[in-house]
């Protein structure tokens, strides 16, 4: 049996990046770090903040790390794009392609393919991936939260589509590569002890009303519009109740679902995120909803987190507070909705054509990609309640995920790159048959706006009136 | 040839005509423009996609902690 198959290769992909960040970690000053934050703690006028600018967060490994992978990407640009090289782009993104295209090269050689080959494409694909970076930096697109996930796609496809992609491309055209190892870094994002942030409230909007309307509008998709296929049918169930792109990543990897399938659903969740982060607290304003109410309502229906943040911040401080805490405990659902949908899909979906099924054909079908991203997930989760709160923050938040989340984010990007260098115009049209995936969407989606701002208004305004008080 | 650098040429200017065609309706309606400079002036991410990408929600999550303490 091979041993180094796309998910144990993504494993070990993550966790040779993670053990870099906690050796880091590890090399900080870990003690000094503890005692100096615990004396500054005793001061009637301690702020991380203050603290953090004057420890320059305590190690300075963690700080380049973080630094070569941010800076790699081009900068922000209005009119002219060429504002957005600078000479600390041209140093880190060296760097972190020399660095990436090592790793992944490693990893083509443990999967049985030549390494060379590999390293060619590679770097056109890290080319592609940089000028979406660009796209996503320019000032009016970055503004209505056209990111990187759309014009890696967009990109991939004009590229494909129009020239055509030469040879020496496709051994290093590795979408689900890519995702899985970005997936499993995810993992460490996902911190459990952060679903309490806001005590039941919360849990009830984001952890009750969300699997509610993943389950119906799945349910809708089979019953009442019979979406011909399952994984295209849960990747947008998941990725308009959950959050958007990131869920949408989760989903359609535990299922197996096409890169035409992950683009419609991404492809959905962006013009929607960008047409409701705008549309809902303009409505929320004219109908004077107060700002905690309305907060709720946008942290659980809108998609990506930035759009959530955006909007919030367009009705005040604590509208925004409470916008992005639901967000963020909604984000800590997508660990149980990867294994979820897994699980569900191994037993059930894929074991329905075959009765005689085992539990050794289970074990093998499973997706094991989402048990290193389930345990990475815990061993952080951890990790982060056993520190002092302060000393977690600035040495896991701002150090280690500050380093694992940017190196996610170009494996995101890596990915959607491929997708649109390795998909067509005419695969992608037969999705849209009969507009069944925006039916979809704006059906699940009205579910979603009336149970959560249903939910938020119980729990909010009749069950716990005293945390609304405290905000 | 002729066609393939005809539609990259389409393809560019769209890319351009979506740009304008929000700077204008940034100026042109006054909601988006409001939205506008709350994005510009918090240096917002709109396209975020998770919490870690963000420090306004890292920060809003410790100020609902400190609050509800």
């Amino acid at each position: 049996m091979k041993i180094w198959t796309e998910d144990t290769t993504a494993i070990l992909l993550a966790f040779v990046i993670i053990a870099l960040a906690l050796a880091a970690f590890l090399a900080a000053p870990f003690k000094e770090v503890n005692d100096s934050l615990a004396s500054f703690e005793t001061t009637s006028a301690f702020s991380l903040d203050d603290w953090q600018d004057a420890n320059s967060s305590g190690n300075a490994f963690t700080a380049f790390l973080s630094d070569t992978v941010n800076q790699a990407r081009p900068g922000r640009w209005a009119l002219n794009p060429a504002a957005a090289f600078s000479l600390s782009f041209l140093v880190s993104g060296g760097i972190f392609l020399v660095s990436l295209s090592l790793l992944f090269a490693v990893a083509a050689k443990l999967m049985q393919r030549n390494m060379a080959e590999f390293l060619k494409g590679f770097v056109f694909i890290f080319g592609v991936s940089v000028l979406a970076y660009l796209l996503a930096n320019q000032a009016e697109f970055r503004s209505m939260g056209l990111g990187y996930a759309l014009w890696a796609i967009l990109l991939g496809l004009v590229i494909s589509n129009i020239f055509g992609i030469p040879d020496f491309i496709r051994p290093a055209l590795q979408p689900e590569l890519y995702i899985k190892t970005g997936l499993v870094l995810l993992g460490a994002e996902v911190l459990f002890g952060k679903i309490l942030a806001i005590g039941l409230p919360g849990i009830f909007v984001a952890w009750i009303v969300t699997p509610i309307v993943l389950i119906s509008t799945f349910w809708f998709g089979q019953k009442v519009l019979r979406i011909g296929s399952k994984t295209l049918n849960i990747t947008i169930s998941a990725d308009m109740s959950v959050c958007g792109v990131s869920a949408a990543i989760a989903t359609a990897a535990a299922c197996r679902a096409s890169k035409e399938e992950l683009t419609t659903a991404v492809g959905l969740s962006m013009i929607f995120t960008s047409i409701m982060m705008v549309a809902l607290p303009a409505f929320i304003n004219a109908v004077g909803m107060p700002e905690v109410l309305g907060g709720a309502w946008i942290g659980g229906t809108v998609d990506a987190t930035g759009a959530v943040v955006a909007a919030g911040a367009f009705l005040g401080d604590t509208a925004l507070n409470v916008a992005a805490t639901i967000k963020m405990i909604q984000n800590i659902l997508i660990g149980v909705l990867a294994f979820g949908v897994a699980a569900y899909w191994t037993t059930k979906v894929d074991a329905s054509t075959d009765r005689s099924i085992g539990a050794g054909e289970i074990w093998r079908r499973f997706p094991k990609f989402v048990l290193g991203f389930l345990g990475v997930s815990i061993l952080f989760s951890l990790l982060y309640e056993m520190l002092n709160p302060n000393t977690a923050i600035v040495l896991v938040e701002n150090g280690v995920l500050d380093f694992t989340s940017g190196m996610r984010g170009w494996l995101f990007c890596l990915a959607f790159a491929s997708i649109g260098l390795s998909a067509n115009f005419r695969e992608l049209k037969a999705q849209f048959h009969g507009g069944k995936p925006l039916i979809l969407y704006i059906c699940g989606q009205s579910l979603n706006l009336c149970l959560t701002l249903l939910m938020a208004w119980i729990m909010f305004y009749k069950v716990f009136p005293n945390i609304t008080n405290s905000l | 040839m002729k066609r393939k650098l005809l539609n990259l040429f389409l393809i560019l200017a769209s890319a351009v005509l979506l740009q304008q065609g929000i700077a204008f309706s940034h100026l042109r309606f006054s909601m988006l423009g409001d939205y506008s400079r709350v994005v510009k002036n918090n240096d917002i991410d709109p396209s975020a996609l998770f919490y870690m990408e963000s420090t306004l929600a890292l920060a809003a999550e410790k100020s609902v902690r400190e609050k509800l303490k």
